[in-house]
């Protein structure tokens, strides 16, 4: 008898949660460049301030931080915008990175072609995961230079520079200037792989710091837990998490890791449900001597499996 | 390899990648806030060169370094305008870069005309545009005429400023020699004479408001 096989066979042929993410992302972005249009009229702006139905003001929160911090004063447009962001952040986590940050969006594609690229020309099955070497806590130093500059100058210097405007900017408006900085940046993350979004971006930071209790993430199925140990999730996470290692075998309940974005690529690359996208736990009824008795192979490696490996 | 499993005792509170994760998060963002505290003095201390020359801003606009520090570059105003005149200024303009301005020449300010109030001021969410509701209180800048190419001037018949001006009589007032003659009360520095102005090289320009108050203060009126 073997239960968890079937398992297995369970996931739908599409990657699921990338689909939905770059399909939600794919959206903003259009009704972004649609609002360029006179008949689209109910969804203004960029980024850092977008307006929806002519009414609901949505506010970057790192911009609102910024306004408060240069100008000394905050307006009500601002702070309902900012409000819904951060209560919506609160509640999931930085979600905004993983489904709506049209340069994540970019970037992730970007990713892809470098991972098509490495297997079909290169023939490189083994990730090269350079970008674990920059540390983490850097974006939270850039995040803090963006504050004390602008209490000092006076200028919000990320919503002038920041490359996720630049890149709405050159589609909305037709500023194509800042393509330069988003082009760089899709080059370095050919030798550093998402490199921006783990080690640079200050807006991750800032959506971490406000998400970190955030109760909509991925958690862990006990059930399934460290039955296979092939290690896909953490090889795929954009943010370096050791989910494998240091969350799913030590037998925790959820990813805790501030980083994680929601993204649900290791989800999607999971051979054993054990991972989803959730508000509740999973339910933790096991029954250690059957439920743990199923023995699937244990795959140690560093390769980019594909979907089926450990069963053949 | 010693095979791992799953839940054979309680797990430590804090996983393993988490250890240390939220005062190292601390310690960076406290040593940036130093590092951008002293960076902005830095910048200060250079004159604030990355403010730029002084440009036409949209109607309402603070003045200088006080709208760059409300402006959050969201483009809102931009997509307002309903005669395409603001654009964003890109990237070569440096901390400029994301923040609306307009080209008189190109595409003046038409000042709503047609409209019950100025509409990139409705726009802005963060008072970076102030609330101006009656066009007559705009200043953007400063119409002035350059006497010696200006026709009107030089003996031929011109009055193609007066024409194109929103206040004429008003803004622009004929002298004795039906010239025309800036009134810096009523002048909001729309640029619509210099857009309407037929001279090869344009007569009529608009010096931008924060640049005619600084030479103000230098030199008061006499």
């Amino acid at each position: 008898m073997s239960p968890r096989r079937t398992n297995i066979h369970k996931r739908p042929w599409y990657r699921k949660w990338s689909t939905f993410r770059r399909l939600t992302a794919t959206a903003f972005l259009a009704l972004l460049i649609l609002a360029q249009f006179s008949w689209f009229p109910w969804f203004k702006g960029t980024t850092s301030g977008t307006r929806i139905l002519d009414i609901i003001p949505i506010t970057d929160p790192l911009a609102a931080i910024e306004l408060l911090v240069a100008t000394h004063s905050i307006t009500t447009t601002a702070i309902i915008g900012a409000a819904i962001l951060i209560l919506v952040a609160i509640l999931m986590g930085p979600i905004f990175c993983g489904f709506i940050c049209p340069l994540g969006l970019v970037l992730d594609l970007n990713q892809s072609i470098r991972n098509l690229f490495r297997r079909i020309i290169l023939h490189k099955t083994k990730r090269h995961d350079a970008s674990n070497t920059v540390p983490p806590w850097s974006r939270y130093a850039l995040l803090g230079i963006l504050l004390g500059f602008a209490l000092i100058s006076g200028i919000p210097l990320f919503q002038a520079l920041s490359p996720i405007n630049l890149l709405v900017r050159a589609l909305v408006m037709g500023s194509f200037f800042g393509l330069i900085v988003v082009g760089g940046i899709m080059m370095l993350e050919w030798f550093l792989p998402r490199v921006w979004c783990r080690a640079l971006c200050p807006l991750g930071a800032c959506y971490s710091i406000i998400g970190r209790k955030g109760i909509w993430r991925v958690r862990i199925n006990p059930k399934t837990a460290g039955q296979i140990q092939c290690k896909q999730c953490q090889i795929r996470c954009p943010m370096g998490i050791r989910l494998m290692t240091d969350y799913t075998l030590p037998g925790y309940e959820s990813i805790s890791h501030p980083s994680c974005i929601r993204c649900g690529d290791c989800i999607d690359i999971c051979p054993n449900t054990v991972l989803g996208l959730r508000f509740h736990k999973f339910p933790k009824d096991i029954n250690p001597e059957t439920d743990n008795a199923v023995h699937l192979p244990v795959l140690d490696t560093e390769e980019d499996l594909t979907c089926g490996t450990c069963t053949n | 390899m010693t095979e791992l499993k799953a839940h054979d005792s309680q797990p430590p509170t804090v996983p393993a990648q988490e250890r240390g994760l939220s005062r190292r998060q601390a310690i960076a963002t406290g040593a940036g806030v130093v590092v951008g505290c002293g960076i902005g003095i830095g910048y200060n201390a250079a004159g604030r060169s990355g403010n730029g020359t002084p440009v036409l801003r949209p109607p309402g606009a603070l003045l200088g370094g006080e709208f760059l520090a409300a402006c959050i570059r969201c483009g809102q105003c931009v997509q307002a305008c309903p005669y395409d005149t603001l654009r964003l200024m890109d990237l070569t303009k440096g901390l400029q870069a994301g923040s609306p301005s307009f080209i008189a020449k190109t595409n003046p300010c038409w000042l709503c005309q047609g409209h019950d109030s100025l509409l990139c001021i409705d726009a802005c969410p963060t008072n970076a545009l102030s609330p101006i509701k009656d066009p007559r209180q705009v200043r953007i800048g400063l119409a002035v005429i350059d006497e010696s190419i200006c026709y009107a001037y030089n003996g031929t018949m011109c009055r193609a400023c007066w024409h194109a001006c929103p206040y004429p009589n008003e803004a622009i007032v004929y002298d004795e020699f039906l010239r025309p003659v800036v009134n810096p009360d009523v002048c909001t520095g729309c640029g619509l004479c210099e857009h309407g102005c037929p001279t090869e090289t344009v007569s009529i320009t608009i010096t931008p408001i924060e640049t005619v108050l600084k030479n103000n203060t230098r030199e008061p009126a006499t």
